[in-house]
């Protein structure tokens, strides 16, 4: 977060202008780019090619295995306007948001268990490691998990809970109201671990004299909180939000395994209509301008994000 | 800015490069190898999971244990669904197999992807397809031509628990034989739970391959799916538009079936929690063995006293290859599955039915009816089995249909809207999408 | 503070000490409490998966579903193997993982190297660029990419679950900083004993960097390990398929009703990364913490 700060203070070359420094200086570029030539292939190969070849391919109708033709800016007035197409597109944008509401919860709850772990207590370690547990577990895996655990029959381990508390059973991720809180619910359970961490490393990073100095003057704990942990959180809190967007953003797996996107596009997402429209009816033109109008999403996002460190530089 | 220049030159460079690279046609080379011995390795992939996947690979092994010059490497690409989208993207990646077994699979005819099987059996003098059942070849055939192989097909089919008939009283041998005894049958198996609020029994449910029930009650009642010139589908006939009312009210009205439930209605079954199932002939063998209770089945329920199920299952097709000898193989792995002693392993380890027109006159197909009276249903409605006509634009009307139905079981449309919407979208699709290739 | 203790007499004192104790326990004990309930609720979908991974195919789906399996099956975990091939899905997953780790690795330490150590024309103008690829992220360069694989008839290939892989922006930054931290005097005097610029970089500041390095590995490994869109899409093959994807599969098939051997086998396909993560979780945690990424 704090590298684009770091351009402007990297070490400025010490002012020799005789030609024999001009000449080490030009080894030296030649001899840095050899460095750098591995990720650069890399990069201009399966990065900028691909974003440019992306925004070329979203002007073409090109439904495989027919022959591609140009067609202008016609596939997103297709998206936008189609009377077929457009209500599943806009659906699709609607789901992402509903989706990403699952960032801000997951930040909330993660805030409430970091403080509650920021203490030195016995047995701490232990616990702030299970809650990272699903963090690093594979999502697919995951994923086929809670598929059987949201099971619409008696026998779904959350259905016989429901049961076991006299509460009617729900069809889960077969009910189009409730299939993307489902999603959500459980993004937020593998999500949690990673925030969590950053929090704690955030909160301890935080001088304890700060605390000392504020219980004297009389603070209580909500006070503490208040005055001094959330101004000093914000920033941590603030690239969370947005690193966390960013990601719900990109949400596949978790759709693919459990939904396929529906019931009824109930979970439908850009992100994963995109992934739809490609590989399984093959428009490769139209999935090309969902990806782009994607792309000009998470820009948006990581603006905003830049714009905020820049302004937080002090919190450095 | 000057000396960043030649950066961009060189990743302009790259650009051109790979853009070249990119802009090159491909070729119909298609997988398989011949080595220098004349050896052939030929691509298989095939779409069943579970026990007749198992019998698929067992096959596969009869092959290449008895033909010492080809080997056949065989790999599941997932369900039908999965398989042709796995196929089509193989088309565009020039990397498909030799001979696949995929469902709906004539529509590749227009991909220009595949070969006629029709041309393979009028140059082998050693093949006579009229052996084979009408409907099966056309089940094959698109726009007059025979493009694809029978192989696995299968008949829609009622199953029941005949543990759960006997404790709700009823006789385990006499079950519901049209629509009105399936939906009598059904409410007194429907049991209510405990205070759930949901039934901890349910009396009928179908498989998620939800429009081939669909489409079956369609033709019973007398509708047509397809045009005549087979430029549009005609879902929202008035006959359609009440099969799918009787469906909507099944979940809504007499609620004797849980809403949108179809993908876990398998499992349901298996565990005693759901009195009958629609489902495939395909699934019957599985589900003998996996069952803990007396299964039972029946001929599709008749509409009025009219049974007629369009054939479901999969077909063996053989892709575009340069190489003479890989074609040859091709067409020979093909023969032998769907020989009469392939048909007949298959039929016995699986729930699918033969393809051979005598096949119910063979003893050893006799003695697989004798051995397991669930398969009797099956063969039972060999006679009233009809094939939907094929063309390229019913790649989507599956799930249009399907749609529709999740639409009026959730409740969010009414069956003649529903059908209305799915017509619009598959004929929107036949109109703008499917250029056939020339 | 002191001073005020001070102030209080000595009985006093000691009463409030045994309040003190009194409350602390208490608090303690309800923190315990709280934390633990959350700790299970956590841990439930994994405890679940164990359970039912055990179960045969009649008590899957007993209702009320039983906490410990009257007959454990312990076959499950034998099945998994015989019904699809796991033991392929394993050997590319590990295939790919250690390559990806490998390849990143190298190109991120020189490229760090080329930033933090030298002086070159350009130099901000390639940050730049090394930065904007972070914003652009896999879904927009899904299509085209794909088709730059087809092109080079490299679908289902090692190649194409690896090779776009091998550059990562953010290594580069993380180990740029950690190489800027190395004063530059040891450069100097390394210079001055006629080591050249490369061998200083494998022999004396790969050394000092031990631990980065180590983080940077363990983000390379699991993120390609659970990796699971582009190997879905760009293998066909059974051969060619990773785990994830051979899971996927396995749990799609006809019917779907092997649950018991589902969750066996979704337990195989994630205990390889909960294994690692135990061996190392402090560097793990810590690593995290300090660079804040996840998405690697």
């Amino acid at each position: 977060m704090n590298i684009s700060k770091e351009i402007e203070t990297s070490p400025k070359p010490v002012q020799q202008r005789t030609s024999g420094a001009k000449k080490r200086k030009n080894k030296e570029t030649f001899e840095a780019y050899l460095y750098l030539l591995p990720s650069l292939l890399i990069f201009a190969v399966f990065t900028f090619f691909p974003a440019i070849f992306s925004i070329v391919v979203s002007t073409f109708r090109w439904n495989m295995p027919s022959p591609a033709s140009f067609v202008g800016l016609e596939n997103y007035i297709y998206l936008f306007t189609d009377a077929i197409e457009s209500p599943i597109f806009w659906k699709s944008i609607l789901n992402t948001f509903y989706f990403s509401l699952g960032v801000p919860i997951n930040l909330i709850i993660s805030l409430l268990i970091a403080l509650l772990l920021n203490r030195k207590i016995r047995g701490v370690g232990i616990f702030r490691t299970t809650f990272f547990l699903p963090t690093i577990t594979s999502t697919a895996a995951v994923s086929v998990v809670w598929l059987w655990l949201f099971h619409p029959a008696q026998y779904g381990l959350f259905n016989s809970i429901l049961i076991s508390l006299g509460l009617p059973i729900q069809a889960w991720l077969r009910d189009p109201a409730l299939a993307m809180p489902c999603l959500i619910m459980m993004g937020v359970w593998s999500g949690m671990g990673y925030n969590i961490i950053i929090f704690l490393a955030g909160l301890q990073s935080i001088p304890g004299t700060y605390y000392e100095a504020a219980k004297i003057d009389g603070a209580n704990g909500i006070g503490l909180f208040k005055h001094i942990t959330w101004p000093l959180l914000g920033p941590t809190l603030f690239y969370v939000l947005t690193v966390g967007m960013i990601n719900s953003l990109k949400a596949f797996t978790e759709i693919d395994v459990m939904t396929q996107g529906g019931p009824l596009n109930a979970t439908n997402t850009m992100a994963y209509y995109l992934y739809q429209n490609a590989f399984q009816f093959f428009q490769m033109g139209k999935a090309s301008a969902i990806a782009v109008l994607l792309f000009i999403l998470m820009l948006l996002l990581t603006w905003i994000q830049f714009r905020f460190v820049d302004r937080s530089v002090h919190y450095e | 800015m000057k000396r960043n220049r030649w950066f961009f030159i060189l990743v302009l460079a790259v650009l051109l490069l790979t853009s070249c690279g990119g802009s090159k046609e491909s070729k119909t080379g298609g997988g398989g190898k011949v080595d220098s011995k004349g050896n052939v390795t030929l691509e298989f992939w095939y779409a069943l999971g579970g026990d007749s996947g198992k019998a698929v690979e067992e096959l596969v092994k009869q092959f290449n244990d008895t033909h010492p010059t080809i080997q056949v490497v065989a790999t599941y690409q997932g369900n039908y669904t999965t398989a042709m989208a796995k196929v089509y993207s193989a088309i565009t990646g020039n990397t498909l197999p030799n001979v696949a077994q995929l469902g709906a699979a004539p529509l590749l005819g227009s991909s220009g992807a595949i070969l006629s099987i029709e041309d393979f059996i009028k140059a082998d003098s050693s093949f006579d397809k009229d052996v084979i059942y009408p409907a099966f070849l056309d089940y094959n055939t698109a726009g007059g031509v025979l493009w694809t192989a029978p192989f696995n097909n299968s008949v829609p089919i009622l199953l029941y628990n005949k543990d759960l008939f006997t404790a709700a009283g009823l006789d385990p041998e006499d079950p519901p034989q049209n629509i009105e005894e399936l939906l009598e049958t059904a409410k007194i198996l429907t049991k209510a739970s405990d205070g759930s609020g949901s039934p901890s029994q349910w009396g009928l449910n179908a498989r998620d391959d939800t429009h081939w029930y669909l489409s079956t009650f369609f033709l019973e009642n007398g509708a047509q799916i397809v045009s005549e010139d087979e430029t549009q589908v005609l879902y929202n006939s008035p006959e359609a538009v009440e099969m799918l009312q009787m469906w909507s009210d099944w979940v809504n009205v007499d609620k004797v079936m849980p809403p949108n439930q179809h993908q876990e209605s398998l499992s349901d079954f298996l565990s005693g929690k759901l009195g009958m199932l629609i489902g495939s002939t395909s699934v019957v063998s599985s589900i003998q063995t996996e069952a803990s209770f007396k299964v039972g089945s029946a001929m599709f329920p008749a509409v009025g006293d009219v049974h007629k199920m369009p054939l479901g299952g999969g077909s063996l097709v053989i892709f575009k290859n340069d190489d003479e000898q890989i074609r040859n193989a091709s067409w020979e792995f093909v023969k032998f599955m769907i020989s009469k002693d392939s048909s007949i392993y298959l039929t016995a380890h699986t729930g699918y039915i033969p393809i051979y027109k005598d096949a119910t006159n063979w003893p050893e197909i006799q003695a697989i009816v004798e051995e397991n009276p669930l398969r009797k249903a099956a063969f039972d409605s060999l006679p009233y089995a009809v094939a939907i006509p094929v063309f390229s634009a019913l790649g989507n009307s599956d799930l249009a249909l399907q749609n529709a139905i999740e639409q009026v079981e959730l409740g969010t449309a009414s069956p003649q809207q529903a059908l209305d919407d799915a017509k619009t979208s598959v004929d929107h699709a036949i109109k703008t999408q499917f250029q056939v290739t020339p | 503070m002191n001073n005020r203790t001070e102030l209080i007499s000595a009985s006093t004192r000691a009463k409030r000490k045994m309040k003190h104790r009194i409350l602390t326990i208490l608090s303690d004990g309800l923190w315990y409490v709280v934390v633990i309930a959350i700790a299970l609720a956590v841990m439930l979908p994994f405890i679940w998966m164990i359970v039912t991974s055990l179960k045969g195919p009649t008590e899957v789906f007993a209702y009320p579903p039983t906490w410990i399996p009257k007959d454990p099956q312990w076959s499950n975990y034998i099945e998994m193997w015989k019904e699809a091939p796991f033991g392929r899905y394993f050997l590319n997953s590990a295939i790919v993982a250690i390559a990806v780790t490998i390849g990143q690795l190298t190109s991120c330490v020189l490229a760090a190297f080329a930033f933090a150590r030298m002086e070159f024309k350009g130099k901000n103008a390639m940050f730049m660029i090394f930065l904007s690829t972070t914003m652009i992220s896999s879904q927009v360069t899904l299509v085209p990419t794909y088709l730059v694989m087809r092109s080079l008839d490299w679908i289902d290939s090692y190649q194409a679950l690896i090779v776009p892989f091998l550059a990562n922006a953010f290594g580069v930054f993380m180990l740029r900083q950690s190489f800027r931290t190395v004063p530059r005097e040891l450069e100097e005097a390394a210079k001055l004993d006629g080591c050249g610029r490369f061998r200083f970089l494998i022999q004396m500041l790969l050394p000092l960097c031990k631990p980065i390095l180590a983080s940077q590995a363990l983000f390379a490994f699991m993120g390609n390990w659970n990796s699971y869109q582009w190997p879905l899409i760009i293998t066909n093959q059974d051969s060619m398929r990773t785990l994830q994807i051979g899971l996927r599969y396995f749990v799609s098939g006809e019917g779907s009703t092997q649950w018991g051997v589902y969750m066996a086998a979704a337990l195989v396909v994630c205990l390889p990364v909960i294994i690692i993560y135990f061996l190392v979780q402090k560097t793990f945690v810590e690593s995290m913490a300090s660079t804040g990424l996840k998405d690697i």
